[in-house]
């Protein structure tokens, strides 16, 4: 009784001073739909929270400085070693910081879990049509989410000075430099000249925990405004339509589920760091250029580019006096016809499509075989490429030779594809059949539809006589 | 013989670990150096055939002695194996016939014993000329008193400054074995070979591993490297499942499996937590 009251009085004063009451009972009763499907881009949005809670503990303790000392610490095998102060400060996050090392790791593990997070949710809004107007907006800034993610991971892989990611590094720069004309200018822009340089880490560092971390934030309220404003969409049912929609409210039911989803992901990634180690830098060492390492990979969202980089062929292209080296091609402009795509897709389907006004009421994937299986293909695509990305340790899985499993996965990466998306569109044609079927058989009207003529193939067949089946029978 | 001393200089450049792909990349390659490894190649295969034929022809007469004399690994190792290796094993530079490496740091007996029987590269093939008591006579001799470089008190942090420079391009910095773009031969896993292996193999350099001489690797620094290659087979573990110290690959999978767990909490979430 005595906490009612002073909850009372208390929320009181507040609405007497803010005036908040109208604008929180509306927020309350906003209604979001439930599918499990919904719940995706949460996952992204709670792991990006673990990342910046996790990650502003590790900014106390990493220094980025590539100047060199020597290294007398816990890792004794490193003892007398000339390291740089960067990867010594991660070094003592790993070993002497309390919790240092716990911390470091549900970081990363919450960076590669982010990254998945958001690709299943871009998956779901791209499979059921959800970036249809007035959501094209929100896909766009969606797809300038995932560059940025994608961005910010490789800067926090990049940073650390050991050998793994001081290899990323090189080849990273590789890249910059390869794009015709402006690459020199912008290595100079974001790594300060020729890699590995003084400049390169702080540059990285502050674009790592300010820039883009800072844009991110910013981004994802916009974003999440938008769903706000423009309510969130409905899987077609009972009562659903496009002025309809139907769910439960942000209080209690919403903000339950929300909130236990959030302890589940946070709960899930602390496990991940304390179970699972990732990422161990002492056993790879300090960066040297002189020195390399078998087995070097990017992060997984980024080893399609690494999987693109290792299938393509050694082809480098002469116009006039300039050369476009090789690693241009599956490095630059792969990706970039893929972002060029993704981005101006909304206004790409509305050549196709018959939809005219605003679509809250979502496809679902088998409706539009078409376009599920460019989606299929797509996916098989970037699938055959990260796993290319890792060929060497499939040659070492199989115990065959990496450059036969390479010519199989450069076959497989042009065939695989296509034969997804047409393995697939049949497959969403067969279900919508299936699905029109049940209809007609179960609703009246639908019946006396199906009786037309130009219906019947879609009967099913009377069901097979046993004596049928019996070899040599009648 | 019929070798000039020409010939075993230029044989000696060849032999250097320079002629492997990796190191390559680091020391640069001009074409004179191609066409001298071209020449070298021919040569050393005209001095193969004919140390070929000189074995084949090796007449029966020299050996059996008493068939249950215990038969003198150090004798054995004077006539059949000082000219190349030198007598006491500390390998020949530039000498009379063809130069063998330093056996100082095998300290391996199987090895030795393989090496003698099969005669890896270019060494002769003594399975048909010493019988197998003569080859564990020598192969003991070399692994007791010839093999002097010690392996014990190397400095870790030295080795693994040497692993990451000239091992880890192909062994990874893991030392659980790589891929290389040869045929069906890659960098074997390290993980449960002994400190006399992994010293004979660095001096010995089998199949497609480079050579590593004391004039690349001082007896220091390959006491250095191979007791950090023992500590980096059981690398301390201050958190945490090492997923097989595969590195971002497994990672990726790992990720993707509790993305796939999480999607499963949200299905479970909208059950209402049952089912």
């Amino acid at each position: 009784m005595i906490t009612e009251k002073i909850a009372r009085q208390a929320s009181e004063a507040i609405d007497s001073r803010l005036r908040a009451a109208k604008f929180i009972r509306t927020a309350l009763n906003h209604v979001f739909p439930d599918h499990w499907s919904f719940m995706l881009g949460e996952i992204a949005l709670y792991s990006f929270m673990i990342l910046v809670v996790t990650g502003t503990y590790l900014a106390l303790f990493f220094h980025a400085s590539s100047a060199k000392v020597i290294y007398n610490g816990s890792y004794h095998a490193l003892d007398g070693q000339k390291v740089s102060v960067a990867y010594r400060s991660v070094l003592n996050i790993c070993f002497d910081v309390p919790a240092g090392l716990l911390v470091r790791q549900m970081h990363h593990w919450a960076a590669l879990i982010f990254l998945w997070a958001i690709l299943a949710h871009m998956a779901r809004i791209f499979l059921t049509a959800a970036y249809r107007k007035p959501r094209e907006m929100n896909w766009l800034i969606g797809l300038t989410l995932l560059v940025l993610a994608l961005v910010n991971g490789f800067f926090g892989y990049s940073m650390l000075d050991d050998l793994l990611s001081g290899t990323g590094l090189r080849i990273g720069y590789a890249i910059l430099i390869s794009i015709p004309l402006v690459g020199p200018w912008l290595a100079f822009l974001f790594m300060g000249g020729t890699v590995p340089n003084p400049a390169t880490l702080p540059r990285m560092f502050a674009l790592h925990i300010f820039l883009v971390p800072g844009l991110i934030t910013a981004l994802l309220g916009l974003h999440l405004f938008m769903i706000w404003r423009q309510l969130h969409t409905n899987y077609p049912g009972p009562k659903r339509t496009n002025r309809t929609i139907v769910g439960s409210r942000l209080w209690p039911a919403y903000t339950g589920k929300s909130i236990g989803l959030l302890l589940l992901v946070f709960g899930v990634i602390a496990g991940l760091g304390a179970f699972f180690q990732i990422d161990p830098v002492w056993t790879y060492g300090p960066y040297d250029p002189a020195s390399t390492m078998a087995g070097a990979q990017p992060d997984w969202y980024l080893g399609w580019v690494e999987g693109a980089l290792r299938l393509f062929p050694g082809v480098n292209l002469r116009l006039g006096h300039w050369l476009i080296p090789e690693i241009f091609f599956p490095a630059v402009l792969m990706p970039s016809l893929l972002f060029l795509f993704l981005y101006s897709w909304p206004f790409t389907e509305k050549l196709f499509s018959k939809d005219t006004g605003d679509q809250n009421v979502l496809r679902l994937p088998y409706e539009q075989p078409f376009l599920t299986a460019g989606g299929a293909g797509l996916f098989i695509f970037l699938l055959v490429l990260l796993v290319s990305g890792g060929d060497d340790f499939l040659a070492l899985a199989v115990g065959g030779s990496v450059v036969e499993i390479r010519t199989i996965l450069r076959i497989v990466v042009l065939i695989a594809p296509p034969c997804a998306a047409v393995l697939t569109y049949f497959i969403c044609v067969r279900v919508m059949r299936r699905k029109a079927l049940r209809t007609r058989m179960t609703s009246p009207e639908a019946s006396a539809e199906a009786a037309a003529p130009d219906e019947m193939a879609l009967e099913p067949r009377p069901p097979v006589d046993v004596h049928e089946l019996t070899p040599g029978g009648e | 013989m019929p070798c000039k001393e020409g010939t075993i200089k230029i044989y000696l450049s060849a032999s250097q670990p320079c002629s492997t792909p990796c190191i390559q990349a680091n020391v640069g390659n001009n074409m004179a150096e191609n066409k001298a490894r071209a020449r070298c190649r021919f040569i050393l295969g005209c001095a193969m055939a004919c140390l070929a034929l000189w074995v084949l022809c090796w007449p029966a007469s020299g050996q059996t002695p008493e068939p249950n004399a215990k038969p003198d690994g150090g004798a054995i190792f004077a006539q059949r194996c000082a000219a190349c290796h030198g007598d006491r094993g500390q390998g020949i530079a530039a000498a009379v016939t063809i130069a063998g490496p330093s056996l100082q740091a095998e300290h391996d007996l199987g090895m030795v014993m393989t090496a003698v029987e099969s005669g890896p590269s270019h060494m002769p093939v003594f399975s048909r000329v010493l019988k197998s008591a003569q080859i564990q006579a020598v192969a003991r001799y070399v692994t007791t008193d010839l093999a002097v470089i010690p392996l014990a008190h190397g400095n870790i942090g030295e080795g693994g400054k040497t692993f990451r420079m000239y091992c880890a391009a192909c062994h990874r910095t893991a030392v659980r074995g790589g891929v290389l773009a040869f045929a069906g031969r890659n960098a074997p896993d390290l993980k449960n070979k002994s400190a006399a292996l992994i010293a004979g193999t660095i001096r010995w350099g089998p199949g497609t591993m480079p050579k590593f001489p004391s004039s690349v690797l001082s007896d220091e620094q390959l006491a250095s490297t191979v007791d950090y290659v023992r500590f980096v087979q059981h690398p301390p573990n201050p958190g945490g499942n090492p997923l097989k110290q595969v590195g971002p690959v497994s990672e990726g999978g790992v990720g993707a499996i509790a993305v796939l767990f999480l999607i499963g909490i949200t299905g479970w979430i909208e059950r209402g937590g049952k089912g």
